[in-house]
This record gives C-alpha cells, sequence and structure tokens, in this order.
C-alpha cells in the first residue's frame, strides 16, 4: 500500500493537505485573515496508494476527515498540498476541461434519499453522466438499461420510468450504483453507500458491487464508519484519526491484529451479535472528555493527534509519529511500536 | 407521588423506578387510512414481558407505529382499530387523554425518538428545553437539580445546562435528549435508533448507559434493524415482519435457535468481525403494504414456504415466547 511508483497502482496520493477556514466573525471576513484557531485540518498529510482491481477501505469516526478525502480525490475540491497520480498522470492540478478523468472516477453517496433527483425518472438518472460525456441519444438509452440490468433492477421496463420516491431505499442505492458504472470507470469512490439502508439489505448491495469489481476490474475506495461491514469488502484498510492516517495495511491483519491504541478502541466498541455481552459493559478503552467544550476536541495541536485520549500516551507522543512498517502489509503511526 | 420524588437531592440513581413493571400488548391494531388505501402497519400483535425488550424488523415492518402507539402519539391519518395495551394491569388505549397525560405519559412511559437530538430548539439553551418538559407536566422545580440529577445520570454534568444545542456534540445532544426522557422518572424507556447517527465510540457509551439503566430496574424497549445492538442490551427479542412479530423470545433462544425462517434469515445478514467472511440476505423485497398477502406474510421470501403456508400462522409456544410458523406445528 505504501509502494509509490508501482505500475499496479491505479491511485497514489502523496502528503495530501486541505485546511479548511472557519470564518468566525463578520469582521475576520471583511479583513480577509483568520486566526489559526479558525483553521480545521481536515486532511494533514495522507499517503496512500490503491492498486488496480482492489477495494481499499478508510475507515474513521465523523470529522476524521474521509469525506474531504474523497472530495479531494474525485477534484471537488483543490488540495493545499500534495499530490494526486491517477493511472499513472499526475492530476493534482487539472483543468475544468478534462473529462476524462471525471469519466474514469465515479461516486456513490451515502444517502439514495438525497442523491436521486425526485423529478427526474429512473432512465434519466442513469442516462445523464452519459449526456455530459456526449454520447448519442440511441446509445444513452441501450447502456443506461444495460447498467440497469448489470444492478438487478427488475423488471427493467417498469423500473427505468418511475421516479425516485416509488422505490425503496435499496432499490434506490442501486439506481446510484447504475449511475456510477454507465460510464465504465476505473475507480468508484463509495461513501457510506450501505450506512442508510437496512441491514438485511446491506448485505445484498455489498454483494452486488462485489459481483460488479470482478466483472469489470473496478477499483474501489470504500469509504465508512463501521468495520464490520467493511470486513467483507475490503482488501486493504487505512484507519484515519482526525485527518491522519494512524494505522493501515491488509485489513485482516489490521482488525484481527490492531495496533494502534486508536484502532483497538475501535474494534473494541464494535457491537457483536453475542447475548451473554449484556451482562457486561463495553470496554471504551479511550479518554472522552464530555465535559469539555467542543473547542478543540481533544486533538492535540503538536505531535500525536490521539495523544490526549490516548491510554497509553508517553511524553515522546509530544513529536510527530511516523508511519513505520511493523509487518508486510501493516503499517502504524504510533510510538509503542 | 411524583412530585414528592422530584425534590429528592442527589442519589438520582437509586431513585429510578426499582419496581418490576408488566407490559403487556394484546392483539394490537393500528391502520394508517390513507387516500391511496389502508396501511395495515400493526396488524395483530401480541407481547408480554416484564423485561426490556427489542423489537427489531426492517424499515416499514411497523416498529416505531408500535413505539408511537405505547406513548398514544399517533395522529390522522392513524388509528387504534383493536388491541389494548395494558402497563401494570391498566389499559393504557382505554384512558381518556387527561388521564394518559396527567399518569403514564413521561411519567411512567418516555421515549427517545428517532433523530430526536436534532429535534432539540437551536434558539434555546438545554436549560429552558428541559424545563418545558416540566412546565409541561405539570411539575413545579424549586432549583435545577431534577435538571442537574438526570444529566448526571447520562454522564453529563451541570455545565451543559448553560449551552445550546450546536455548542454540543452528538452524543453530548442524544445524552441530553435521554436525560429529557428520564426528567420523570419514567419506569419504561422507549428508544427509537438511539445510536443510528452517532460514530460507534459514543455508540457504546450510550448502549452502556441504557445497561445500566437496565440494571437499575429501567425497563427499556429498543427499536432498531440491528440486531448486534439488541444482543447488546436487552433480555427480550420481538422479530417484526410486515407488521406482526413473527418471533418472541429471550435474546438466548433468537441468537441460538431461531425458529422463524425470517429470523434465521437476518441472523446470517449480521456483519461479524470474526469468523467466516460470507454475508447472506434475503430475497426479494418485504410485501406491499397496502396488500398484504393472506397466510404468512414472509411466504414469498420463505426458503421452507408449503401450501400450508397460505393460511394464517399459528402461535407456537416456545419456552417463555412463541414463533408464528407452520414449520412447527
Amino acid at each position: 500500500m505504501l509502494d509509490a511508483g508501482s505500475t499496479d497502482n491505479l491511485l497514489e496520493v502523496k502528503g495530501l493537505v486541505k485546511y479548511f477556514k472557519v470564518k468566525r466573525s463578520l469582521y475576520e471576513l471583511l479583513r480577509g485573515n483568520y486566526d489559526s484557531r479558525g483553521i480545521v485540518k481536515a486532511v494533514d498529510g495522507v499517503s496512500f496508494s490503491i492498486e488496480r482491481g482492489k477495494t481499499l477501505v478508510l475507515a474513521g469516526e465523523s470529522g476524521s476527515g474521509k469525506s474531504t478525502i474523497a472530495r479531494l480525490i474525485l477534484k471537488a475540491i483543490e488540495p493545499d498540498r500534495g499530490t494526486i497520480m491517477f493511472d499513472g498522470k499526475d492530476v493534482t492540478r487539472l483543468s475544468r476541461s478534462e473529462k476524462w478523468f471525471r469519466r474514469s472516477v465515479q461516486m456513490i453517496h451515502q444517502d439514495p434519499y438525497s442523491s436521486l433527483n425526485p423529478r427526474m425518472k429512473i432512465l434519466s438518472i442513469v442516462s445523464e453522466p452519459l449526456e455530459i460525456h456526449g454520447f448519442a441519444k440511441k446509445e444513452r438509452e441501450e447502456l443506461a438499461f444495460k447498467a440497469l440490468q448489470e444492478v438487478r433492477l427488475e423488471p427493467v421496463e417498469d423500473i427505468a420510468y418511475r421516479y425516485p420516491h416509488m422505490l425503496s431505499g435499496g432499490q434506490r442505492q442501486r439506481v446510484a450504483i447504475a449511475r456510477a458504472l454507465v460510464l465504465k470507470p476505473k475507480l468508484v469512490v463509495a461513501d457510506e453507500p450501505v450506512s442508510m439502508l437496512d441491514m438485511s439489505v446491506r448485505a445484498e448491495i455489498l454483494e452486488l458491487m462485489n459481483s460488479i469489481k470482478a466483472k469489470y476490474n473496478i477499483t474501489y475506495m470504500y469509504i465508512t464508519h463501521d468495520l464490520s461491514t467493511s470486513r467483507y469488502f475490503g482488501d486493504d484498510i487505512a484507519i484515519l484519526y482526525k485527518g491522519k492516517i494512524v494505522e493501515m495495511g491488509c485489513i485482516d491483519e489490521v482488525l484481527n491484529n490492531p495496533l494502534h491504541p486508536y484502532t483497538q478502541a475501535l474494534i473494541d466498541a464494535i457491537p457483536e451479535p453475542e447475548p451473554s455481552n449484556r451482562y457486561k459493559e463495553k470496554v471504551v478503552r479511550i479518554k472522552i472528555k464530555i465535559k469539555m467544550k467542543i473547542e478543540n476536541d481533544g486533538i492535540s495541536e503538536q505531535g500525536c493527534r490521539f495523544y490526549a485520549r490516548c491510554p497509553y500516551a508517553m511524553d515522546k507522543c509530544m513529536q510527530e509519529p511516523i508511519m513505520k512498517k511493523a509487518k508486510d502489509d501493516h503499517y502504524v503511526s504510533c510510538f509503542l511500536y | 407521588m411524583y412530585r414528592s420524588s422530584l425534590t429528592f437531592k442527589g442519589g438520582y440513581i437509586h431513585t429510578i423506578a426499582v419496581r418490576m413493571v408488566k407490559l403487556e400488548i394484546r392483539g394490537l391494531k393500528v391502520y394508517y387510512y390513507t387516500s391511496k388505501g389502508i396501511v395495515k402497519a400493526v396488524d395483530g400483535t401480541n407481547m408480554n414481558t416484564s423485561e426490556s425488550v427489542g423489537i427489531v424488523g426492517e424499515s416499514g415492518s411497523g416498529k416505531s407505529t408500535l413505539a408511537y402507539a405505547m406513548m398514544r402519539m399517533l395522529q390522522h391519518p392513524a388509528r387504534i382499530v383493536e388491541g389494548g395495551i395494558i402497563l401494570d394491569g391498566k389499559d393504557l388505549l382505554a384512558m381518556n387523554e387527561r388521564e394518559f397525560n396527567e399518569h403514564v405519559r413521561w411519567k411512567k412511559i418516555a421515549m427517545v425518538f428517532q433523530y430526536a437530538m436534532n429535534s432539540l430548539d437551536p434558539v434555546y439553551k438545554v436549560k429552558d428545553q428541559m424545563y418545558e418538559v416540566l412546565r409541561q407536566h405539570g411539575v413545579d422545580a424549586i432549583d435545577d437539580t431534577i435538571l442537574v440529577d438526570a444529566l448526571r445520570e447520562t454522564g453529563l454534568d451541570a455545565g451543559v445546562l448553560e449551552y445550546y444545542p450546536h455548542e454540543l456534540s452528538g452524543g453530548m445532544k442524544q445524552r441530553v435528549v435521554i436525560a429529557m426522557a428520564l426528567l420523570l422518572k419514567p419506569s419504561v424507556l422507549i428508544a427509537d435508533e438511539p445510536t443510528t447517527a452517532l460514530d460507534v465510540l459514543v455508540q457504546a457509551q450510550i448502549m452502556n448507559m441504557l445497561k445500566r439503566f437496565k440494571s437499575n430496574g429501567l425497563m427499556i424497549i429498543l427499536i432498531t434493524h440491528d440486531l448486534s445492538i439488541v444482543a447488546e442490551v436487552v433480555d427480550r427479542v420481538a422479530i417484526m415482519y410486515a407488521g406482526q412479530i413473527v418471533e418472541f423470545n429471550t435474546v438466548d433462544v433468537i441468537f441460538k435457535e431461531a425458529k422463524h425462517p425470517y429470523t434465521q434469515a437476518l441472523m446470517s445478514s449480521i456483519p461479524r468481525l470474526k469468523g467466516e467472511k460470507r454475508l447472506s440476505y434475503i430475497k426479494g423485497d418485504p410485501p406491499n403494504p397496502f396488500d398484504y398477502p393472506k397466510g404468512c406474510r414472509f411466504y414469498a421470501r420463505c426458503p421452507y414456504a408449503m401450501d400450508k403456508c397460505m393460511q394464517e400462522p399459528p402461535y407456537i409456544s416456545i419456552g417463555d415466547g412463541y414463533v408464528r410458523c407452520w414449520l412447527y406445528r
């Protein structure tokens, strides 16, 4: 995952940085500069790569920067620093006219209830990307029908002419997947694609995404906070905490043998379907400051970002930890190792 | 009775109801009379418990409607067609509105609504919103003690009273909402998807909190579609499918020897951190609520469907609970 420069990599991200300025007052807004308190370090030096045909899971809590990374890779926003290499080409700075990139990278959004235009019929929703990329009308319809079949929306003839509100959550998410696939992209960024769906439907959608991946050799970046479903879908995983990757590696290795205290805490907190658990409390191995105002949210400005909440915090942790190789396919950024 | 206990200072934890309550739902039917037809959201459910229950089902299975019926908060076009909700021997549905509001709502049964943390009013401080609950239920508080005690119970300190909702994190807001439900010391707490929008670490804390309440004698009715959360908190499970409870039993029975094919299918769709990497799912969609099929409603998706299933499935007793399935006749 860290071997940069390999030709097998579809996506390579190096030292990606994105800070957001928080406009605190009208005065500051007018003056045009902000003090440092007004900066949110959403993504702060993130490097990773995804091999062709593999799935990388980006996992973290809300506010960890996972969606910002997705937006940076989709080029919806510009990074402050760092480089993004896609398919061997530098796409960090891309002019708006370069449509080949837009065609190769598609997104599946979290909420199928708001990601589909309620005034458009399913067929128009799925064929809109084709229209933007200049396909002829006949071809558009043909490809859209094919994509709808691909995501197993039966009966296609009927569903294609319905509106989104007539479909269930699972069906809508399949429409969103069809829309992402219709351009035959190389990379699909899926931002919590199953979190809004019922448990029984989740497995179905993940299975569908997996079968499509194998068929068309699609590479996925799967963004989630749910480690237990990611296990069924991912090949590699990167755990994010406040804009930095704290641990990454092969998904089975990281989940079975977590090294970073934050990853360990996350894994401990996951509810397990084991009835005897109700007799004991879940161990929450991190310090949580619910008394504190959310001003700084327990983020340490210097050194390890997890310092303030870490049960093993040492003096050394005030320095910046670097990503170290713990094992083959397992990297961790922590002074404990 | 409540007023006297409310002025009690300190040690809130001991003042939460320790007595056992008995809750029975008897043949409850709640229908929505819409312009497009009748939706049989809850269609003949039966349940009898004195332990905490998890109500599990897909969206549209009627679990939230059931909860709203218990709070008597259903509005047009919903109507309770028949059945009873009996709490400690009293039929809540037979009471008139005033009686229910004065003696039961929030005093015996309180609820944490789905997405409740987003329903806090942004222009009022937490304190004012909590006082509003007291005012609404005719309790005059001498000072903030009641509020502070309720907040402490959820792990927050008194300082939170002076905050506006936007100053709090998601987990803190959820705690405030739970504290508001506990203000009048109910004996039953209905929690509708209390952890859905929260991160796992916060979810773990909220679940720990619910467990603690439960061991202090509070009956928790947990509504969720996530079976793993149920296993962590409650003692009994009711599995709802298309408006009916198809299986009702202790957590151990449900998780170790589930009887109903739907429960079994749900069980194998739970993602787990360890073990085999294969998830299965239930093929097909739930039946159309405007027109439920005759007989077993799971028929069309059931791997064991037989001819007999076209008739209304019987209640088969299994230990303390029941399953509604022809396989066991």
